[in-house]
């Protein structure tokens, strides 16, 4: 596959979206049912079905704060955010013609608006989503590992204990703690269930690796898991 | 080898892996429920009825009364291969451009004189695509194909990795579950990139690393219940939708479109695509026959011709061309699915419903510069399971091929009757497959049986 080969690829995808900012306008004009996403016209109908909730079970006064709804981050603002997380690195693949940012060219594909004929972008969080999330992170987070072991303590952004090898629970869970907050943006307490998951997910992949590669295999799985997570990849 | 070959190699030494079993069996089981699929295929611009759904006889309607009768079926000015007349496809007439579908006038019926009441493209596409009219451009409903997908479905998760495919069809959906929105493919050769991890380029994971991320995301918990977007409907369905992406990714499923690949050589010699190039009309009937035979959709959305907005001079070799290589790719689709075995049993065309459509027809006369512009009529076909081959519904005039009113419960023209619109169309193929039409407020046309 070419870079340009990709390109006709994102431009046939421009025409294959071209209606997703119509799917928009029309999702909030008509609303939407609590339970269904339909697309980004989902994403607005479920706001204003929480708002009319709200309403009606509180007589005009809201018994639940007006929010925003939640919203899957655009392609643009995971290009943007991606490389913030991991300190530069970008989904980039060469195949032949230079590095590609892979995000820029399947961004039609992924329904990012090319402003000619697709000014709204979809923002449900579609299995080509998911898909496309897991392969960039399967790539950003092999190189990431590999990067960050070679650097000095000061400069990492992936492990930021001393001795990147060690397996140390203490040590494993204190960087899943930053790494959450990188990620997600929270200070996550020691009981938190999901830091329970992480570190065993960390020990479960450390304890199948080839020797020496232990903590490389931990850390990989758990960049992979953080960046495909829904509380990353929604806000 | 270059590395691109390389990456292309990769891909077909692992297509030698079989369908994976994890898919199938879920696929089986539902299948005996409802094993229903459906083809919507789009011809893009604007299709020239004359030449193919809605024909007219030159020696009837010729060039000395085209001022009465306002229609010049223009045959005489076609490239030599294309008939001069219209054609006999058994129980009715086609115009010349209609390829191999001409032999097949008994697994298909004809719908005539649809009022689309627009002359805009996006329009006259999005009130077919949803069978609602467009408010303005915008489209004021889902996709039909995504209603379908929802339905099939019935009150459980789809039995499919992609219940809805759409190689570069619009989709909307506004009110349908997160599922049943059209997964875009671009390009029909695209389809074995996408299917794969990572596109088929090697990430270096361990099997260790896969098998500890496999166990995490199998727990699919909600982290942090009541609070934010984590406990958000849309992340509950990135959640189901991440699931899905492994499901497809581990299937193997990849391995049924990649056209070059040995096994696949049936396929490539019924759709002729060893001489057709993978994204032309052709491969793009072969996508949407391999989507659904190998289990990975139950609804497609096609593009089967494109470039027919023909208002110039192009219209004379391009309409023609391009109306006979999309009419003969879906003869082939409807051969093929004819040949294929259903899951439940019986052929695959006789569980899928094909539709297609275009965005309205061109007028019946030519213009100065020698093509058609847009006309407010239009057609459709419609074939497969739970319709009735071999019919004709509705009528164009024969001045100006202005849709004629119909009664609707025999299809036929009636003075006092009504215009068949797309939501006719729409609700005939919902209801063909015993699916729910009633969204669209109109009933099936009397195509069923």
């Amino acid at each position: 596959m070419s870079a340009k080969i990709w390109r006709m690829i994102g431009l046939a995808g421009a025409l294959a979206l071209a209606g997703c900012g119509e799917s928009e306008d029309a999702g909030s004009g008509g609303g939407g049912s609590g339970g269904a996403i339909g697309g980004s016209g989902g994403v607005a109908g479920g706001a204003g079905g929480a708002g009319g909730a709200a309403g009606g079970a509180g007589g005009g006064v809201p018994q639940v704060p007006a929010a925003r709804a939640a919203g899957r981050m655009t392609i643009e603002q995971l290009a943007r955010s991606i490389p913030v997380i991991t300190d530069g690195l970008r989904w980039t693949e060469d195949f032949g013609d230079g590095p590609q940012d892979m995000l820029e060219v399947l961004a039609p594909t992924l329904g990012a608006p090319d402003y000619f004929l697709v000014v709204e972008e979809s923002l449900e969080p579609s299995l080509i989503i998911a898909k496309f999330m897991q392969d960039a992170a399967n790539r950003i987070c092999v190189r990431w590992v590999a990067r960050d072991e070679g650097l000095p303590l000061a400069d990492r952004t992936l492990v930021q204990h001393e001795e990147w090898q060690s397996r140390s629970p203490a040590l494993v869970q204190a960087n899943i703690q930053r790494l959450m907050l990188r990620f997600f943006g929270r200070v996550v307490p020691d009981d938190d269930a999901q830091l329970a998951d992480l570190v065993a997910l960390f020990e479960a992949a450390s304890e199948g690796a080839p020797a020496g590669l232990a903590a490389q295999d931990g850390w990989l799985s758990v960049c992979v898991a953080l960046m495909t997570d829904p509380e990353f990849v929604i806000y | 080898m270059d590395r691109r070959d390389f990456l292309i190699r990769s891909g077909l030494a692992a297509g030698a892996f079989s369908l994976g079993g994890a898919l199938m069996p879920r696929a089986a089981k539902a299948a005996e429920a409802t094993d229903r699929y459906f083809v919507f295929c789009y011809f893009e611009g604007g299709w020239d009825a004359l030449l193919s759904l809605d024909p007219r006889d030159p020696a009837e309607f010729s060039e000395a009364n085209m001022v009465e009768t306002g229609i010049q079926p223009g045959y005489d000015r076609l490239p030599g291969r294309f008939s001069r007349q219209s054609i006999n496809a058994g129980p009715f007439t086609l115009g010349p451009c209609v390829g191999e579908l001409a032999a097949l006038g008994d697994r298909f019926s004809v719908i005539r004189g649809i009022n689309m009441a627009t002359l805009t493209h996006e329009v006259g596409r999005r009130y077919f695509i949803t069978g609602k009219t467009p408010a303005g451009l915008t489209a004021r409903g889902s996709s039909i194909a995504s209603v379908a997908a929802t339905q099939l479905a019935g009150d459980g998760a789809p039995d499919r990795p992609v219940p809805h495919l759409a190689h570069r069809v619009e989709s909307f959906n506004v009110d349908q579950p997160a599922f049943a929105t059209a997964m875009p493919v671009a390009a029909v050769g695209h389809m074995q990139y996408i299917l794969q991890d990572t596109l088929g380029i090697p990430t270096g994971i361990r099997p260790n690393v896969r098998g500890a991320l496999g166990s995490y995301w199998a727990k699919r918990r909600d982290y942090a219940p009541g609070r934010g977007a984590s406990a958000s409907a849309i992340a509950d369905a990135y959640r189901e939708n991440r699931a899905r992406a492994r499901d497809v990714v581990t299937t193997a499923l990849y391995s049924q479109f990649q056209f070059d690949n040995p096994a696949l050589a049936g396929v490539r010699s019924h759709y002729g695509l060893d001489a057709a190039p993978l994204e032309s009309p052709q491969g793009r009937a072969a996508l949407a026959a391999q989507a659904l035979r190998s289990g990975l959709s139950r609804v497609v959305s096609v593009v089967l011709a494109d470039g027919l907005d023909t208002h110039d001079n192009t219209w004379a070799n391009e309409q023609s061309t391009r109306l006979a290589d999309g009419f003969t790719a879906l003869a082939r689709l409807i051969t093929d699915l004819e040949q294929s075995e259903a899951p439940s049993g019986g052929s695959l065309l006789s569980k899928t419903t094909l539709v297609a459509f275009s965005e309205f027809t061109r007028t019946p006369r030519l213009n100065a510069r020698g093509g058609r512009d847009h006309h407010l009529g239009n057609c459709a076909l419609i074939a497969g399971g739970g319709i009735r081959g071999g019919q004709v519904m509705g009528a164009s005039s024969d001045v100006g091929m202005g849709p004629l009113p119909v009664d609707l419960s025999t299809g036929q023209p009636d003075e006092s009757g009504e215009s068949i619109t797309p939501s006719h169309v729409m609700a005939t193929a919902l209801a063909s497959a015993g699916l729910d039409p009633s969204d669209l407020r109109v009933s099936a046309l009397p195509l069923l049986g």
